[in-house]
C-alpha cells in the first residue's frame, strides 16, 4: 500500500488531504533566488551561461514549421480557395445556360422520306429556282415543296406552324426561308397531304448543297438531306 | 571576476516586458492588415459598373467608309445624301413585262435637313437584322430614324445573311449643325427568342453595335450640306 499526500481511510484506501503539510527541500542558506519556488536550489545570476536549445522556439514556446513550408502551404490554399470560388460560379453559370439554351436535337430525313413532328407526317424536296431579274448577283433562290399529313384530328386542332430555315451541313451557316403561303388547321385533315412553298436565298456557291430545316424548337428539328 | 550578466526565464514565469511589446506590435501590426484588407475589398467594391455601363453595347467603330466589323454583323456606309424634302413613291412592277408603274405619290419637307444613310451589310453567320439605327453628333446628342418615312421605303427588316451585303437605307432628320463629326450607330436586336418578348430590353446587355463616322472630317460634313438636293426620291415597291 502506497500512501500519497493524506491520510489512510478506514478502509484503507489513500484520501487526498490538501491542508496536509508537503515536505519539500529547503534550499540551502544563500542559494535563496527571486526566481526560485523555494524547491530548488537557484542557480547563479553572475554565473550561469545560457545553454543553447536543440529546436528554435517560438513566442510561446510551440514548435513551428519552417517559414517556406509555411509560406508554400499557405500559397497552394489560398489558390485552391480562389479556383473553388470561381469553379463553383462558372459551373453554376454553365448549368443556368445548359438549361436555358438546350443543345440541338436535328433528326435527318432521307430524300424522298418522311417524318414524324408535333402529329404531322412532314416531307420536304428542294429545287434551285432559275435566275430572275431582281435576283442578288451572290445569291441564289431556294424553293422547297413542303407536304404536311396530319396523322389525327388531335394533331391538326393543336397545329402550330412550324419555322423554316436554309442550312449547310458543313458549316453551319443558316439563312432565313420563308413560306409563301402558310396552311393553318382549317386548311388540314387527318390523313390528307397538304403541300406548300417554302423560299430561301443561299449563296451561289451552296445553291447544291444547303438543306431546308424544320424546326419548333432546339429539341424538334427536322433536316431534309437534298 | 563575476561572468556575463544572462539572466534565462525559468517556465511558468511572467514573460519580461519587451517580449510582450514585441509580441503586442506584432498582433497590432497583424490587425492593421487585416483591417486595410477589408477595406480594400470594400472599396473594390466601388468599382461596380453601374446600369447604364452594364446595358451599354460592344460598339465596333470604323473609319470612314471603312467596314465595322461586330460578332453578329458586318457594316459599312454605302451612301450618304443631304435633302430639303423626299418624294416618296409607291411603284407596281408588272411581272410579264418589267414595266413599273406610280400608284402613288407623296412628299415630306423639312425646315432642317433630310439625310437618307445607305448602309450595307452582312452577317457571319446567322441571319440578323439592322431594324434600329441612331445618328450620334459629335457631343453625343442621338437621333432616332424619323418616323415620317414608312418602312416600305427603307426596308428596316429586311434580314441580313451570311454570303453577300444587302443594302438597308435610314432617313433621319437633323438640325444641319448637328452633322459635323457624327456617325450613324446600327445594332442588331437581343436573340433571346420568347425572353424578349417577356421581358423587353432586359437582356440587351453587350449586343453589338456598329459606328460608321459620316465624314471623315468637319470639310467633308460642310461639303455635304453644301450639296444638299431640294428633293430626294425613295421608292417603294407595291
Amino acid at each position: 500500500m502506497s500512501e500519497k499526500h493524506g491520510s489512510t481511510q478506514e478502509s484503507g484506501e489513500p484520501s487526498f488531504d490538501a491542508f496536509k503539510p508537503v515536505a519539500r527541500d529547503t534550499p540551502s542558506s544563500g542559494q535563496e533566488s527571486i526566481f526560485s519556488t523555494g524547491s530548488w536550489p537557484a542557480a547563479s545570476i553572475a554565473t550561469a551561461a545560457p545553454e543553447p536549445s536543440p529546436v528554435p522556439a517560438g513566442p510561446a514556446g510551440r514548435r513551428r514549421m519552417p517559414r517556406l513550408i509555411r509560406a508554400t502551404l499557405l500559397l497552394v490554399a489560398a489558390v485552391a480557395l480562389v479556383a473553388v470560388t470561381v469553379g463553383v460560379q462558372w459551373w453554376d453559370r454553365s448549368a443556368w445556360i445548359a438549361q436555358r439554351y438546350p443543345a440541338e436535337v436535328v433528326k435527318d430525313v432521307p430524300r424522298g422520306q418522311s417524318a414524324a413532328l408535333h402529329g404531322m407526317s412532314w416531307q420536304a424536296s428542294l429545287a434551285v429556282r432559275a435566275r430572275s431579274a431582281g435576283d442578288h448577283r451572290d445569291a441564289t433562290s431556294l424553293i422547297a415543296t413542303v407536304r404536311v399529313t396530319p396523322i389525327s384530328a388531335k394533331d391538326v386542332g393543336g397545329y402550330l406552324p412550324p419555322r423554316f430555315e436554309a442550312r449547310d451541313r458543313g458549316t453551319g451557316r443558316r439563312w432565313q426561308a420563308l413560306p409563301a403561303e402558310t396552311p393553318t388547321g382549317s386548311d388540314l385533315e387527318p390523313g390528307r397531304t397538304t403541300s406548300f412553298i417554302v423560299v430561301a436565298a443561299v449563296p451561289n456557291e451552296l445553291k447544291d448543297t444547303a438543306e431546308l430545316v424544320l424546326s419548333y424548337s432546339s429539341a424538334e428539328t427536322l433536316r431534309f438531306a437534298r | 571576476m563575476t561572468g556575463p550578466l544572462v539572466a534565462e526565464r525559468p517556465i511558468g514565469a511572467p514573460p519580461a516586458e519587451g517580449a510582450r511589446r514585441g509580441r503586442f506590435s506584432h498582433a497590432l501590426g497583424n490587425g492593421v492588415v487585416a483591417l486595410a484588407i477589408g477595406a480594400a475589398a470594400v472599396y473594390a467594391h466601388t468599382f461596380a459598373m453601374d446600369k447604364d455601363k452594364l446595358d451599354a453595347p460592344l460598339t465596333s467603330h470604323a473609319a470612314a467608309g471603312g467596314v465595322a466589323v461586330t460578332g453578329r454583323f458586318s457594316a459599312r456606309l454605302e451612301k450618304v445624301v443631304a435633302a430639303r424634302s423626299l418624294r416618296l413613291l409607291t411603284t407596281s412592277t408588272d411581272p410579264e413585262t418589267g414595266r413599273v408603274t406610280i400608284k402613288k405619290s407623296g412628299r415630306v419637307g423639312t425646315q432642317d435637313v433630310f439625310i437618307v444613310v445607305t448602309i450595307g451589310a452582312t452577317s457571319p453567320g446567322d441571319p440578323t437584322r439592322l431594324d434600329d439605327a441612331w445618328l450620334r453628333t459629335a457631343d453625343g446628342v442621338e437621333y432616332a430614324a424619323t418616323d415620317r418615312v414608312g418602312p416600305a421605303f427603307t426596308l428596316p427588316h429586311r434580314p441580313v445573311q451570311n454570303g453577300w451585303w444587302v443594302d438597308v437605307v435610314f432617313v433621319f432628320e437633323i438640325p444641319p449643325e448637328a452633322l459635323a463629326g457624327a456617325s450613324i450607330v446600327v445594332s442588331a436586336p437581343s436573340s433571346n427568342g420568347i425572353y424578349d418578348t417577356i421581358y423587353p430590353n432586359r437582356y440587351n446587355q453587350l449586343l453589338p453595335e456598329a459606328e460608321l463616322p459620316i465624314s471623315a472630317d468637319r470639310a467633308a460634313a460642310r461639303r455635304l450640306l453644301d450639296d444638299v438636293k431640294t428633293s430626294w426620291q425613295l421608292a417603294a415597291e407595291e
